[in-house]
């Protein structure tokens, strides 16, 4: 039977290069459940099945990009649950990817401008944020990012004077870059450890727990003098060609025949790393050696090292971007597991996005926040005092939830915790 | 469309609750069927009950097409608005309003997901039985228009068996309750006609389900074959020797080659020609006997492998391949469409030799996979929506897959309705005055035609389906069906 039969796909896939993508939705809808906005607004544009709809009527002539088509693309937490449960294996991140960048192109990056001069620029806590962020992008090798949207030229006279009005985003420095830490006892290999703009500018004892967990599993770290941002939040921005040479930037950066792997502690740019080869030819030597800290500690021998105890109910929250984008799920949970003394809580819901999305809880705001409080109101019934969760966004989004609901909850990155059953003295706070 | 009526609908509902922008209303030209399209004027997202009595009662007064729409996962187009006019999106009502565990029983809103009733009532023991392979993301209110089924319903029975009561719209834009928590309704049972009456009786607003106690114990078995037709006899076997398994599932070769390929990968067997997925449960005691006949009656029917899932993560893994089946059909063709003819079961083997040489005939490939215990058939054909041969060939290969299940004793729709899709196709299994009974049983309800038109009769019969009478209440509409059925001309 098999023989006579060829249709669509099993052409396609022949020819995967020029299949259009969205020939992989039946729309079938299993999607729809899982994607946040969809179960916030219930209207079938903001589920993933309406905007691969959207894309495809596009590319048939049957759309334009409308301010209403663009609000819907960009609505997207692009948090890719979706792909989690599509039975086609819908590469929906890619297809959203691809489609700002269309939209970029064809609109210009005026539109990214405006957007903050609506969403940002009135709110002052909004405002600190960005301008924070931007000014790590200027040491990070966004600054193409920054001039083809005309920010800078906005945002650099008020810079200094959000600076003073910033107690809740701290920086805190963490790894030099150039730098090299040995392994203690016998060493087991060679890592690279990919630092990260807003971990190593914000919360850099993340990064520095991250490097003893390493070196006590018996690796040596190097920290690649070269390496910048990894790029995600230009490409989920849709700016395609700038995300592209970030990726060159970085794939040059990092001695590949040296190393075992490339370690990531933040799931966002873990993500990133990994798809380098769906952006810039040549990628997969690179990206075949990214590895995120937990899925790379998971086979160490750490455990053995993990002796401190810990008397706390840990909950862990699965970023979006490690789950969904990275498959990576058990790995974080064993870890924790192990710490003598933990008890480990599991969340409902563990596995929905927060509502942090890179900038979104900044663009879009309210969305945003209702996503956040029906995430609190499951983490508050599961009497928990340590969240870990394994990338940054999430982390300020879930510490602003807590303050928000009045909860007494450390927001930590696994890695912290893990840091302190090695006995290692320099972890914040109460733990 | 008319501005007049966008403004009242705005200042009924507020503005982010009606859809009205071109672009915005293509993802509303079709449900999971995506063979027939046609964009509505305007969707609106109502939160309560009286506010779709308000929009039914516009839409009246404008004269304009309305019809209910839930998640859109519906297979034979029942949310499709084939003559425009307004869509009623469910979907912002999806409150579990309330949970009776000890009477089991749950009152909840017409857009919520169908496994979030089982998830949330899991606490107490219970759940709900229908589970549709879309369960995850289809709503309880589209279950209840289309009276769905679902792999299990062939020992607990069809959405209407776990429907105890619901409040409803009706076509006029009044709010009337049917059924009785109790289970036993007052009067005709009215709950009965509109259960499965496709989105074209009333709209539901409320929806009061049935739970039941989780089974004590349940076991899985998996059995592959090397030939269709002995697996087709294995399943005519279990049935004969007095089994009654809660769930007897049918794949082939071609499901199981997009499902290994899938998220839902669930260890099928890629060599077999078909796999049968049983499941027995109840008390624990004589479970184990249970389910060491069916594997014998497996091997007696030559299975080459039986295996039992040893632990409830491989029990759901085996679930998850099976209800992930129709969409992972993307991984080897860009489009498809399911079918769902009922046959006999005894007629399975012929059938399916007959559905293969059909699906030769015209060069497009079948895939199955269905509910072998009550002959509920889901042929699906595979084509690529974009080339226009391919479509004309989706249509004649449809009307003569269901012919040839009609011609062996069989009928047109298990379970997925009959829609826009099949309405052509009533005229095979009813006659002429069967049909018209029907039509007046539904001009009771929706005497105006205005309730989701063009749906379920023959295209030549929903042109002149306008009728003249109108009639809101409970006790009325008993009556005129008792009148109806009786023979009396209303």
């Amino acid at each position: 039977m098999q023989d006579v039969m060829l249709t669509g796909n099993e052409i396609n896939h022949k020819d995967a290069q020029k299949a259009p993508l969205y020939l992989d939705c039946v729309h079938c809808g299993l999607c729809l459940s899982s994607c946040p906005t969809y179960r916030v607004l219930g209207n079938e544009m903001d589920s993933p099945r309406g905007r691969i709809y959207l894309m495809r009527a596009y590319d048939e002539g049957r759309a334009k990009i409308t301010d209403s088509f663009v609000e819907h693309m960009f609505r997207c937490l692009d948090c890719r649950a979706c792909e989690t449960v599509c039975p086609s294996g819908v590469h929906f991140g890619h297809m959203m990817e691809e489609m700002r960048g269309k939209i970029v192109d064809e609109r210009s990056t005026a539109w990214i401008s405006r957007l903050m001069l609506k969403h940002v620029f009135p709110y002052p806590w909004r405002f600190q944020f960005v301008a924070r962020m931007l000014q790590l992008y200027l040491h990070s090798g966004l600054q193409e990012f920054v001039r083809e949207t005309g920010l800078l030229r906005r945002v650099a006279p008020r810079m200094a004077a959000a600076e003073a009005l910033m107690p809740d985003i701290g920086m805190e420095s963490g790894l030099a870059l150039d730098s090299h830490y040995r392994a203690e006892g016998r060493k087991q290999g060679t890592v690279a450890f990919f630092s990260g703009c807003v971990m190593n500018s914000m919360l850099g004892s993340i990064n520095r727990s991250s490097v003893r967990l390493l070196t006590a599993a018996g690796y040596d770290v190097v920290v690649p003098g070269n390496q910048i941002c990894c790029g995600a939040l230009a490409n989920h921005a849709g700016l395609r060609t700038t995300a592209k040479q970030m990726a060159r930037s970085n794939i040059a950066a990092f001695p590949l025949e040296q190393l075992d792997a490339i370690i990531i502690n933040a799931s966002g740019c873990g993500a990133m790393l990994k798809e380098y080869p769906l952006l810039v030819d040549g990628a997969g030597a690179f990206s075949s050696k990214v590895k995120d800290i937990a899925e790379f500690l998971v086979s160490t021998r750490i455990f053995e090292r993990l002796k401190t105890p810990m008397d706390r109910r840990v909950g862990y929250d699965d970023p979006c971007h490690l789950v969904h984008g990275q498959g990576i799920r058990t790995e974080p949970r064993t870890l924790l597991k192990a710490i003598p003394g933990i008890q480990f809580v599991e969340i409902e819901g563990a596995d929905q996005c927060c509502g942090s999305a890179g900038i979104y809880n900044i663009t879009q705001n309210e969305l945003s926040m209702e996503i956040l409080d029906r995430k609190m109101e499951k983490i508050q019934k599961a009497h928990i005092d340590v969240l870990a969760t394994g990338n940054p966004g999430c982390m300020f989004q879930f510490r602003y939830g807590a303050q928000k609901f009045g909860m007494h909850l450390e927001v930590v990155h696994p890695v912290e915790l893990l840091a302190h059953s090695l006995g290692a003295k320099w972890t914040k706070g109460v733990i | 469309m008319d501005r007049e009526l966008i403004n009242k609908l705005r200042q009924i509902l507020g503005p982010s609750a009606v859809i009205d922008d071109e672009t915005e209303l293509l993802v509303y030209e079709c449900d999971a069927l995506t063979l027939f399209r046609n964009k509505p004027d305007v969707v609106v997202l109502p939160r309560t009950s009286e506010q779709v009595a308000q929009i039914v009662r516009l839409a009246n007064e404008h004269r304009i097409p309305f019809l209910p729409r839930g998640a859109g996962t519906g297979l034979s187009g029942g949310a499709l608005a084939i003559e425009g006019g307004i869509i009623i999106e469910l979907q912002r009502m999806n409150r579990i309003v309330s949970i009776d565990a000890e009477n089991r029983m749950a009152v909840v809103q017409p857009g919520v997901v169908n496994i979030h009733i089982s998830q949330a009532v899991a606490p107490y023991g219970l759940y709900y039985a229908p589970d549709p392979s879309s369960q995850m993301s289809c709503s309880i209110g589209g279950n209840v228009a289309e009276n769905s089924g679902g792999p299990h319903c062939l020992k607990y029975g069809m959405t209407t068996n776990h429907i105890l009561a619901i409040e409803a719209v009706t076509s006029k834009g009044e709010i009337v309750r049917f059924g009785h928590p109790s289970g036993e309704p007052i009067g005709m049972d009215l709950l009965g006609a509109i259960v499965g009456s496709e989105g074209t009786f009333v709209i539901v607003t409320e929806i009061t389900v049935r739970l039941l106690p989780k089974p004590q114990a349940v076991k899985t078995l998996l059995a592959a074959f090397h030939s269709v037709e002995e697996c087709s006899q294995c399943v005519s076997d279990v049935i004969a020797a007095g089994i009654v398994p809660s769930a007897l599932e049918f794949v082939d070769a071609k499901t199981i080659e997009a499902v290994e390929a899938s998220v839902y990968r669930a260890g099928y067997p890629r060599d077999a020609a078909a796999a049968l997925l049983i499941e027995v449960d109840g008390f624990r005691d004589g479970l184990e006997e249970t389910s060491d006949a069916i594997a014998e009656i497996c091997r007696r029917n030559r299975a080459y492998n039986v295996r039992i899932a040893t632990d409830d993560e491989e029990r759901a893994r085996l679930w998850l391949g099976r209800k992930g089946a129709f969409g992972a059909m993307g991984r080897i063709s860009p489009d498809m469409i399911t079918m769902d003819a009922v046959i006999p079961r005894t007629r399975l083997p012929e059938v399916l030799v007959a559905i293969d040489r059909i699906s030769q005939r015209y060069g497009l490939p079948v895939a199955n996979v269905f509910h072998a215990g009550d002959g509920n058939l889901h042929p699906l054909i595979l084509f690529d929506g974009r080339r226009q041969d391919h479509v004309s060939k989706v249509f004649g290969m449809s009307e003569e897959i269901v012919k040839l299940c009609v011609d062996v004793g069989g009928s047109l729709s298990g379970e997925h309705g009959i829609g826009y899709e099949k309405k052509d196709f009533m005229g095979m299994v009813f006659t002429e005055s069967d049909l018209d009974t029907m039509m007046r049983v539904k001009r009771v309800f929706n005497p105006d035609a205005l309730l989701n038109p063009a749906k379920v009769f023959p295209t030549r019969r929903s042109c002149t389906e306008i009728g003249k009478h109108s009639t809101t209440s409970t006790a009325e509409i008993g009556k005129r069906v008792q009148e109806i059925l009786l023979g009396e001309k209303p």
